[in-house]
């Protein structure tokens, strides 16, 4: 499109150049120049030729004053003024080199002028006074001789065809004359004389100057401008007749490049026409679009208005930082829980300013670590405020994406949620203490249960314990007793049994003593086999007891590490006793919703087979290794040890009910855990690389336990 | 106004002067509009008035000290006789005081002719006719 409009704007500018160039190379100059230097040798001419007649009307007295002449004289010069024979009309063609030369032929003339009118007055004057002279010489009283009279006529006929005609031969004639009649003069009266001496003087100016009259008034005529400007004239036809014909050929390129131009604007017209047309058909849809979204625009506007509105006053505090987490602009909010003004804030990263020594630390990388991931996240976090005052704070940070997919910047909205933290805790706390209260209570019933039914029982037991009792006081052992003591003091005991009374009633005593204690014995076996059975009812009561008690086990939020904890200070006296180092690798956990009792009691168990097991080893570095990792959905908790182990034959055996390795074991404990770990939605495993190579315990458990009531 | 034929604006003493100033020819040099000043003349056409005068200053050379042609040599213009009464003194050397003088001086050196006293006074007559007061707003 750009270059479409480039390459018509050229084309146009192209045409319109050619056009103004040829427009102005056919501009005919030549005939204009030629008619304006033609009117300006009209004009010369014509003053030329006037001021020749003007002089010769003057010189035969057709005209009498001199002001005529002068001012066509004025006129001539004006015209040929220095400022004006420098007009383009004399140098239409090129510096026209006569000029000066016309300009100094113009002087010469006028100079010549000058003379005339000179000689012109004085031949002028003296010819009015010859005439006058003549006459009165002529009709003078004195000259009435026909002699005189003759002379006198003579000389003014002669004198006056000198004066007109004014050659050699006249001059020649009117100074014979005048001398004949000096001669005649001689002889005549003084005051003839005298006349004829001012006559004569008169006469001899017009002698003097006549010709020389002439001569001027020749030179007059002969300087005239004519040839010289007929020259030139002739040189600007010539040049004005080559401009025609040039300028003619310029006509026919211009009116050419005119077509050429008009049909381009045509062409372009029409497409600009097809072009418009297709533009008021795209504007009233792109009117429509842009009235919808200026609509979209304003509901936006106040929509943001409005978010503005929310985030000016919010009691949240609203942070925006740029891509690396520093802060462009804090709110008020921000300042009434931080106590820190957005000047104070400005360009630095809010975390420095605002964690401190209780913040948690994992919570800190976390949130570190989204920032350079550019994603956004959800925390709570311990902050200070500027005097010092700790504050929990839920920051819900969210990365604002620009359209090339950037992170441009965070917004960051924080609030305060001491009230409701301080709240939780002392409901954790309410409901541990619920928790511990309800199994007393709990254990309170069972116990109560067990008691009434035990108790029942008992009362027979007790009752078969008293007759046995009584049975055995009844006894007749102390009979038997005094029999053997008498026996005893006999020295001769074969005379006792022969000779004395007493002695031959041993034998018989005997028997009765033997069928005595046997019937005795039949009644308290009988006592005792009640007794038994009774036992056996107390046990059968308590063993549905706790069958009763498992079928839900309290489920609480378990912090691992401190069971750990709490597990080793039970046997932490006897670790101590028997050299057992105990190495913890714990990794950071949130608190697992599991039952606390059952955890326990597996934890306890591996303990103490680890214990027994390096124990037993009798080595002198026994390590006890306890582990804590997680990992998406499950925690595993290891215990290892370093002592005897189990051959690899036994280890799928460990778990059966009553396999034991332990002199004094019951092959219950393993069976039993692994039992509760099932029911736990775990699991527990072995490992050993044999004998005497440790053995590897794992308990895994799930972080999510839903299936923990699964009886 | 007389010069452009209205008889009566000037006395009868200037018209006897002013024929007196044709006759002896005063008029071929002081003429037109002007009564002169529109050409150059000798000065001392019938007699010699610098041989008469004597001390000839190079002012004396007149025209020729422009043109430096030989033949303007004692050339001067002519002037106006318009106001002339006002212009006092006379002649580029100033030798004529008064009006009467200088008449007396042109006849004699330019027409050749001695004129009497009363033509003199007429011609004076006629001179101080053309006296005008001067028109300030054409300055």
């Amino acid at each position: 499109m750009n270059t479409l409009k480039w390459t018509t704007a050229t084309i146009l500018a192209f045409l319109f150049s050619v056009t103004a160039a040829f427009y102005w190379l056919a501009n005919d100059e030549g005939e204009r120049k030629q008619s304006d230097f033609l009117s300006l040798v009209h004009q010369i001419n014509g003053l030329n030729s006037k001021i020749d007649v003007e002089v010769f009307s003057i010189r035969y007295g057709v005209v009498n004053d001199l002001d005529r002449l002068v001012s066509l004289g004025r006129q001539l010069h004006d015209t040929v003024a220095p400022w004006n024979l420098q007009s383009a009309a004399l140098d239409c063609l090129e510096p026209w080199q006569g000029k000066a030369e016309l300009a100094k032929l113009l002087d010469q003339k006028q100079s010549r002028v000058e003379d005339f009118k000179s000689m012109q007055s004085v031949v002028r004057n003296s010819v009015a006074s010859f005439v006058r002279l003549a006459t009165s010489l002529h009709n003078h009283e004195e000259n009435q001789s026909a002699e005189s009279l003759k002379r006198v006529a003579d000389v003014r006929w002669r004198g006056l065809e000198f004066t007109l005609s004014a050659n050699t031969d006249s001059q020649n004639r009117f100074r014979a004359s005048l001398a004949q009649l000096q001669n005649f003069s001689q002889s005549q009266t003084s005051s003839f004389r005298n006349k004829f001496a001012l006559l004569e003087r008169h006469s001899q100016v017009l002698l003097s100057r006549g010709i020389g009259l002439e001569k001027t008034i020749r030179e007059i005529s002969d300087h005239s401008p004519e040839s010289l400007l007929n020259n030139q004239l002739t040189a600007v036809s010539v040049w004005a007749d080559r401009e025609k014909l040039r300028s003619t050929r310029f006509r026919f390129a211009l009116f050419s490049s005119t077509i050429l131009l008009i049909a381009y604007c045509g062409f372009k017209m029409s497409q600009v026409q097809y072009m418009m047309r297709q533009l008021s058909e795209s504007n009233a849809t792109l009117d429509q679009r842009v009235a919808s979204r200026t609509r979209e625009l304003q509901i936006k506007t106040d929509e943001a208005e409005q978010l503005a509105l929310v985030a000016q006053y919010t009691d949240n505090a609203v942070i925006i930082t740029d891509d690396q987490g520093r802060v462009k602009w804090v709110n008020v909010g921000f300042t009434r829980i931080s106590g820190y003004a957005l000047e104070e804030v400005v360009g630095q990263s809010p975390g420095k300013l605002l964690q401190g020594p209780d913040t948690s630390k994992e919570t800190v990388r976390f949130m570190r670590e989204a920032i350079t991931r550019r994603e956004g996240f959800d925390v709570e976090i311990i902050n200070y405020h500027k005097n010092g005052t700790p504050y929990w704070l839920a920051i819900e940070a969210r990365p604002i994406i620009d359209r090339e997919g950037n992170v441009v910047k965070f917004i960051a909205i924080e609030s305060d949620i001491t009230a409701r933290k301080l709240a939780q805790a002392e409901r954790d706390e309410l409901q541990a203490e619920l928790v511990v209260a309800s199994r007393q209570a709990g254990m309170a019933e069972v116990a109560t249960g067990v008691l009434h039914n035990v108790g029942n029982v008992l009362n027979s037991v007790n009752v078969s314990a008293n007759i046995a009792v009584e049975r055995l006081k009844s006894s007749r052992v102390s009979s038997l007793a005094k029999a053997s003591a008498v026996i005893l003091e006999q020295a001769d005991l074969a005379a006792f049994l022969t000779s004395d009374p007493r002695g031959k009633a041993f034998p018989r005593l005997l028997q009765e003593l033997s069928i005595h204690f046997t019937s005795e014995r039949d009644v308290q076996l009988n006592e005792l086999r009640s007794l038994v059975e009774n036992i056996d009812h107390i046990k059968e009561v308590v063993r549905m007891q706790q069958t009763f008690a498992k079928v839900c086990g309290t489920t609480e939020y378990v912090d691992l590490v401190q069971l750990f904890e709490d597990a080793l200070k039970i046997d932490d006296a006897a670790f101590t006793r028997h050299k057992v180092k105990v190495v913890r690798q714990f990794c950071e956990l949130q608190p697992i919703l599991t039952e606390k009792h059952n955890v326990m009691q597996i934890i306890l168990n591996l303990i103490k087979n680890a214990k027994q097991s390096v124990n037993a080893s009798g080595r002198d570095d026994k390590l006890i290794t306890l582990t804590i990792t997680a990992d998406q959905s499950t925690v595993g908790i290891q215990v290892r040890d370093n002592g005897v182990g189990i051959e690899s034959g036994n280890l799928s055996k460990v778990f059966s009910h009553g396999f034991t390795t332990k002199s004094d074991g019951h092959g219950f404990g393993l069976h039993s855990c692994a039992l509760a770990a099932q029911q736990l939605g775990g699991s527990l495993s072995a490992h050993s690389d044999g004998i005497g190579c440790g053995a590897l315990f794992t308990l895994r458990l799930p972080l999510e336990k839903e299936t923990l009531c699964k009886v | 106004m007389f010069l452009q034929g209205q008889n009566n604006a000037i006395t009868d003493g200037a018209k006897r002067g002013y024929a007196i100033f044709k006759e002896v020819g005063c008029i071929s040099c002081h003429q037109g509009r002007n009564v002169g000043s529109n050409a150059f003349q000798q000065f001392g056409v019938m007699g010699d008035y610098f041989a008469e005068r004597g001390s000839i200053t190079k002012a004396d050379y007149g025209r020729f000290n422009f043109t430096g042609r030989e033949i303007d040599k004692h050339y001067f213009k002519v002037p106006t006789l318009r106001n002339i009464e006002l212009t006092s003194p006379y002649f580029h050397d100033g030798n004529a005081t008064a009006l009467e003088d200088a008449v007396r001086i042109m006849a004699r050196y330019q027409l050749g002719f001695e004129l009497s006293n009363e033509e003199i006074a007429e011609i004076v007559e006629f001179l101080r006719s053309l006296t005008a007061p001067v028109q300030e707003e054409l300055l």
